[in-house]
């Protein structure tokens, strides 16, 4: 037999990276939802001065990456992107981490708050960019092993039809009288013009129970009758004129 | 003895219980030495079956050593191996004789808390919710076999275990959904879900002589697999099922459809598998993504084959398009008895070996996880072989 595959992955200690995606993700919708609507407070409380604009770009920007990290399938090239954006925060940052600057000391406790994130941000897109290279390589050695399971001792294309005379139950069979006809031979019915099978398909149908014949006064009766005598031998109901209209295209 | 029990949704734990004996003078007793999981397991797992109670032993697919008979069982001996169908039949009832095992009227003695919800009683099943009996399961160290002298298929020892063991359920139950079909040397047969019932449909549908087989999953390994055995696959997470399946059939549809997924069919943001999540949740409908599919792309005057569990009732089912499309519709348990003489000489011949469906062997107490492992299909999950 192939190699098995044995047990699930085992559930890593601590937070997964996958979590810590999602919170990162709230988190920066947070963020930029207060750097849109407040942009001069959150300058006041980084200690920067006169870029509410900046801000409210960088806010924007925020709340596009925490929405695309939400819905993505695959977050790690989202995390790398706020890797990026966590660049762009410390260089602006450091633009007013100057002596001039009365919040110098907030720019500098906002450039270690950003610098966290950026640990938090480059542990979860590490983890999933592993994850999913674990994942890839799983599957393709799946794809490999599963790829040669057929469960045949030959070529599937040997096999085909090997059982084709298996026995098929009659209940389980489309009852005769609903079969598709056979393409060839044809034969056109005299009363109705419509196509219908030539003689060897009406043959068999002779050697079952025969149909009484069908007068419109003994209708009721008639039926059932028939009703009964089928079900006593099992075989398919088949209402006279049906049996008729074959027998004649049969003829024809 | 050990054996996983049902304690609630999601909780299969591995308990020790008290050994069963003999009730009965037809029963016996049987030692298991290999089990599996079901994907109809999942249903009970996932809290979808009703009639479960805390403590229920689980598990319907399964073989091993007969230890003990009662007087009145004159077929089995003590040391014979023996597979056991996950269907009970007493062989005698009108449906026995007849053929139709899984409907036998005599196995199910809570026949008439079944017949409320289903209008009638049908057999007895093992490990299963009390609707169909209560019967305790063979995912366990021993199980008492009732009417053991109808049932249980007497293995040689020249087969493994791992090549028998399916002829207890997904084997048969994938051969029934392509027989039913009534498979012509023109037709196509789309098969969907790639699970284990779905992957032996597809041999089946093979060997049976399927001008084309066709098999809808999301999986890749378990599309690759299905692949293997014959077929062309669609991952419906990136194709358009109806249109692939009209392309491959000159926009004819394919004859025969059957669905091997049942009331827990998976679809990807589609809104009616939306919309069946919400149903379900609140116990008002299965979930009939793929019924529904199969009825709108199935070819006029064909036949629907339904191996796929369902619970209760399902809701929009396009009914407009099954009646005037003239399709047939075929489905029920397996009426095991009636294929296992039949395809036990197949692989004894070496025509086919389930083995291959295997990929998970493990101890009887890794049984819980296991569960969760192949539900979540996580670590290519496909078949999972507990041994006691």
């Amino acid at each position: 037999m192939s190699e098995q595959f044995r047990g699930a992955p085992r559930p890593r200690r601590g937070l997964s990276p996958e979590r810590v995606a999602t919170g990162l993700a709230w988190f920066t919708i947070g963020l930029g939802l207060a750097e849109l609507l407040a942009p001069r407070a959150v300058g006041r409380l980084a200690g920067t001065r006169g870029k509410d604009d900046v801000i409210r770009a960088f806010g924007v920007r925020e709340i596009a990456n925490g929405l695309c990290l939400l819905a993505a399938q695959n977050k790690a090239p989202w995390l790398w992107a706020r890797i990026g954006g966590d660049g762009l925060d410390l260089a602006t940052l450091a633009t007013d981490y100057t002596d001039e600057n009365p919040g110098r000391e907030r720019v500098l406790y906002s450039m270690a708050a950003v610098a966290g994130v950026t640990l938090l941000d480059a542990y979860a897109a590490q983890g999933l960019s592993r994850e999913r290279r674990e994942q890839t390589e799983l599957v393709n050695a799946l794809l490999l092993d599963y790829g040669r399971r057929s469960g045949f001792p030959e070529h599937v294309e040997m096999l085909r039809g090997a059982a084709a005379d298996a026995p098929v139950p009659a209940d389980m069979r489309q009852p005769p009288a609903l079969q598709p006809w056979p393409d060839t031979p044809r034969a056109v019915s005299d009363r109705t013009g419509v196509p219908v099978p030539g003689p060897e398909f009406a043959k068999p149908r002779s050697e079952g129970p025969q149909p009484r014949p069908y007068s419109a006064a003994s209708a009721t009766t008639q039926t059932s009758q028939s009703e009964e005598a089928d079900a006593s031998s099992g075989a398919p109901v088949t209402s006279a004129p049906i049996a008729d209209s074959l027998s004649s295209a049969g003829r024809g | 003895m050990r054996a996983l029990c049902y304690h609630g949704k999601h909780d299969i734990r591995c308990d020790t219980v008290p050994d069963p004996r003999i009730e009965h003078p037809r029963d016996a007793i049987i030692r298991v030495t290999s089990c599996a999981i079901c994907g109809s397991d999942l249903h009970l797992y996932d809290g979808f079956m009703p009639g479960m109670k805390s403590g229920d032993i689980v598990g319907h697919e399964f073989m091993g050593e007969v230890v003990d008979v009662g007087p009145e069982n004159r077929r089995l001996r003590v040391g014979d191996r023996v597979v056991v169908p996950f269907t009970i039949t007493c062989g005698e009832c009108e449906q026995c004789r007849r053929g139709y095992f899984s409907v036998c009227e005599r196995s199910n003695p809570n026949r008439d808390m079944q017949a409320k919800l289903f209008g009638h009683q049908t057999a007895g099943l093992f490990g299963y919710t009390h609707l169909t009996g209560g019967y305790p399961g063979g995912q366990a160290e021993y199980v008492r076999v009732p009417f053991a002298d109808v049932g249980p298929v007497k293995v040689p020892d020249s087969l493994t275990d791992e090549q028998v063991l399916f002829l207890g359920d997904i084997f048969p139950t994938g051969w029934q959904a392509a027989v039913q079909c009534d498979i012509q040397p023109t037709d196509t047969v789309a098969i969907w879900g790639a699970g284990p019932v779905g992957q032996m449909a597809i041999r089946s549908a093979v060997l049976l002589g399927a001008n084309q087989v066709i098999c809808i999953d999301r999986l890749p390994e378990r599309l690759a697999m299905a692949q293997a055995g014959g077929a062309i696959t669609i991952n419906f997470d990136e194709e358009n099922v109806v249109e692939r399946l009209n392309e491959l059939t000159n926009n004819k549809g394919p004859e025969k459809c059957i669905d091997a997924v049942g009331m827990e069919a998976h679809a990807t943001a589609t809104v009616d598998s939306m919309y069946d999540r919400a149903k379900q949740a609140l116990w008002l409908s299965d979930r009939t993504h793929v019924l529904r599919e199969m009825i709108y792309v199935c070819r006029p005057a064909g036949v629907l084959s339904i191996p796929g569990v369902y619970g209760g009732f399902v809701d929009k089912l396009p009914f407009g398009a099954l009646m005037n499309k003239g399709l047939t519709l075929r489905t029920g348990q397996t009426h095991v008895g009636r294929w296992t003489d039949d395809l036990l000489e197949r692989i004894e011949q070496g025509q086919i070996d389930p083995s291959f469906v295997i990929t998970h062997t493990v101890p009887l107490e890794e049984g819980p996880q296991m569960y969760r492992t192949f539900r979540d299909k996580q670590d290519g999950c496909i078949k999972v072989v507990l041994k006691p």
